[in-house]
């Protein structure tokens, strides 16, 4: 008796609710992992710590020793740094293992054991690749923002608090869609490293005011690449400051922007598993 | 309708030409040259529900390729797959919750994860009932005898233990047809006879139609029904054990000691000789051209013989001649 397969193309679809369980249990996983190799996950802790501590105290000495860089002071300059690293955690959380891992996942034809499993293999692999490290950095963000608002005497009330949420979420999502963008081609094995060195480095030129540079950086940072999207623009509505450049409306533009590129990205990535399912590699 | 059906299908991939040379590497930045390589070429097959397939042939021939297809990985250049009706490059999810899969080479499982819980991540990844999963985990724990290891993280397990794990975990949604690329590579003897026997009786008890890869003769001859050779992306054989053992495996070898000295001139001209230490003597001859009933005769009604034996071609020297035959017609 064979059975039809309309029947079973309705049998136990995963669905959204199946995706977040699954997540759920990745993350179990993930944690349960760190339990088994305590001693080296607490080493990376300190160890990212230490780095982007160092970032951190470079970027505070660089700005008190100007005083002030076109305009922004020190604080100013320091909650530029805290948004970027807070969005960049945010994004990494889920898509940092997710990019790296792809060209390796088609080398050793992992990737050939997901698409034999009944998931959508980008949702598989965000979940697989969660990665619990990012706490360290979130929390040094954080500590970063909040010194920033202290020092500059900002209170943010409900509404700001909202806005600077959906910024935050908005700026994640750009760094997000440069994370996959950049991973694709690591499905024909050519992962590119000047499209990671691109990025790598771009993200730090954002950790100072974008006017300090000239047109040309300032014109592809805010249209081209949209690194600036990620803290000057939107950093300048909880700052009061009106350092636009260009329009004052790009400091409400990190959200939707940030959503655009993320869906433009996540097209990318499906067409790089398309071309690898014709190709093979 | 047969539960598998390949019709013409044909795979192709694009090589870029690199010749050498620090000009040519030069050259290929700008302009790439591509040959095509036909890793499948235009086969077709059915398999039947409930059978147990042997698909070998030698590396590159392309098995893995068609597999690959087969399960919804690559989607073929040309030529038509159904598997139970579906489509699976199509139909891949679909697809993916009836059919099993095990790359012996590489591994579906989490390193750091204990056996126990990559069964609740399958369940959790193939939405598994509660019931079902139950029953499967302790029929395979069982049958598998997974209980001592249950515990242990799988980068602790040894090769045979992980195997079982890894086939273990694909039958754990009840597929209907188990896909398996080389089960058994690298196992000792004991833990591949294990493995066969478990094969068998998935196919025997649960139905499952299982169509299988090797590069080990025993895996064919102690567990398939059927073979399909395959090399250079086309078919070779495709029928019974015995058929083949027929077609590709006439030859045989007598080794023969002369009671003295003597020369021995007029030996049949169907017997080759190929090996000649003086009274110990060896001979090949295809069965198609002379029995050996015949042959043996021969010896003993025309000379002084003091010993005789006659050794059939194992299945392994019957698959290397096969190869060597294809190779051959082509050039």
């Amino acid at each position: 008796m064979e059975s039809s397969p309309e029947k079973n193309h309705d049998l136990r679809r995963v669905s959204k609710m199946g995706y977040f369980r699954l997540y759920l249990q990745f993350i179990k996983i993930r944690l349960t992992s760190i339990l088994s190799y305590r001693g080296s996950f607490f080493a990376g802790v300190i160890a990212q710590m230490l780095s982007y501590g160092a970032g951190f105290f470079t970027t505070w000495l660089l700005v008190t020793a100007f005083n002030e860089l076109n305009g922004w002071t020190p604080y100013e300059v320091l909650l530029l740094y805290g948004m970027n690293l807070l969005s960049y955690a945010l994004a990494a959380f889920f898509f940092f293992n997710f990019a790296q891992d792809i060209e390796e996942l088609v080398i050793n034809g992992r990737l050939d054991g997901v698409l034999t499993k009944p998931v959508n293999p980008f949702f598989y692999l965000v979940c697989n690749g969660f990665n619990v490290a990012y706490f360290s950095h979130v929390t040094l963000a954080l500590f970063t923002i909040i010194v920033s608002f202290k020092g500059l005497g900002i209170g943010l009330g409900p509404g700001m608090l909202l806005m600077f949420a959906v910024s935050i979420l908005g700026a994640a999502l750009i760094h997000a869609a440069a994370m996959i963008m950049t991973s694709v081609t690591g499905f024909w094995m050519l992962r590119i490293s000047f499209a990671d060195l691109l990025y790598w480095n771009l993200r730090d030129f954002i950790n100072y005011p974008l006017s300090i540079y000239n047109k040309i950086v300032q014109i592809i940072l805010t249209f081209i690449l949209p690194y600036a999207l990620i803290s000057f623009y939107p950093s300048q509505l909880f700052l009061g400051k009106e350092d636009y450049l260009f329009h004052p409306a790009l400091t409400y533009a990190t959200f939707p922007v940030g959503l655009c590129l993320f869906l433009l990205a996540y097209r990318f990535w499906q067409y790089g598993i398309d071309r690898y399912q014709g190709t093979g590699s | 309708m047969a539960y598998i059906e390949v019709e013409n299908l044909c795979k192709e991939f694009k090589v870029v030409r690199r010749d050498k040379g620090l000009k040519s590497v030069v050259k290929s930045l700008f302009h790439r040259e591509y040959d095509t390589v036909k890793a499948v070429d235009d086969i077709s097959f059915t398999v039947n529900r409930g059978e147990l397939v042997g698909y070998i042939g030698p590396n590159g021939a392309g098995k893995s390729t068609t597999i690959k297809m087969l399960t919804g990985i690559l989607v073929p250049t040309s030529g038509r797959i159904t598997v139970d009706r579906l489509t699976p490059h199509l139909h891949r999810k679909e697809n993916a919750r009836r059919i099993g899969v095990v790359f012996g080479q590489r591994s579906s499982l989490e390193w750091d994860l204990p056996m126990e819980e990559t069964f609740d991540l399958f369940q959790k990844i193939y939405r598994i009932d509660d019931a079902v999963y139950k029953r499967n985990v302790d029929f395979y724990v069982e049958l598998l005898e997974m209980g001592s290891f249950l515990k242990r993280p799988v980068r602790q397990l040894s090769l045979g233990e992980k195997m079982r794990a890894e086939i273990a975990v694909a039958l754990l949604h009840d597929p209907e047809i188990l896909f398996l690329d080389e089960p058994t590579i690298g196992l000792d003897v004991v833990a591949k006879g294990n493995i066969r026997q478990f094969i068998k009786q998935v196919n025997a008890e649960k139905k499952v139609t299982v169509m299988l890869t090797t590069h080990d003769m025993d895996d064919i001859e102690q567990i398939c029904h059927r073979i399909i050779m395959i090399d250079r992306g086309i078919i070779l054989y495709n029928g019974s054990l015995q058929g083949f053992k027929d077609k590709y495996g006439g030859e045989y070898t007598i080794t023969v000691v002369f009671a003295d000295d003597q020369p021995v001139i007029a030996v049949d001209s169907r017997l080759k000789l190929i090996l000649d230490e003086g009274k110990r003597k060896i001979y090949t001859a295809q069965r198609s051209v002379v029995e050996t009933a015949e042959a043996l005769r021969y010896f003993i009604d025309n000379y002084q013989v003091s010993y005789l034996n006659i050794n059939e071609a194992k299945i392994e020297d019957i698959v290397a001649n096969a190869y060597k035959k294809s190779l051959m017609n082509e050039d």
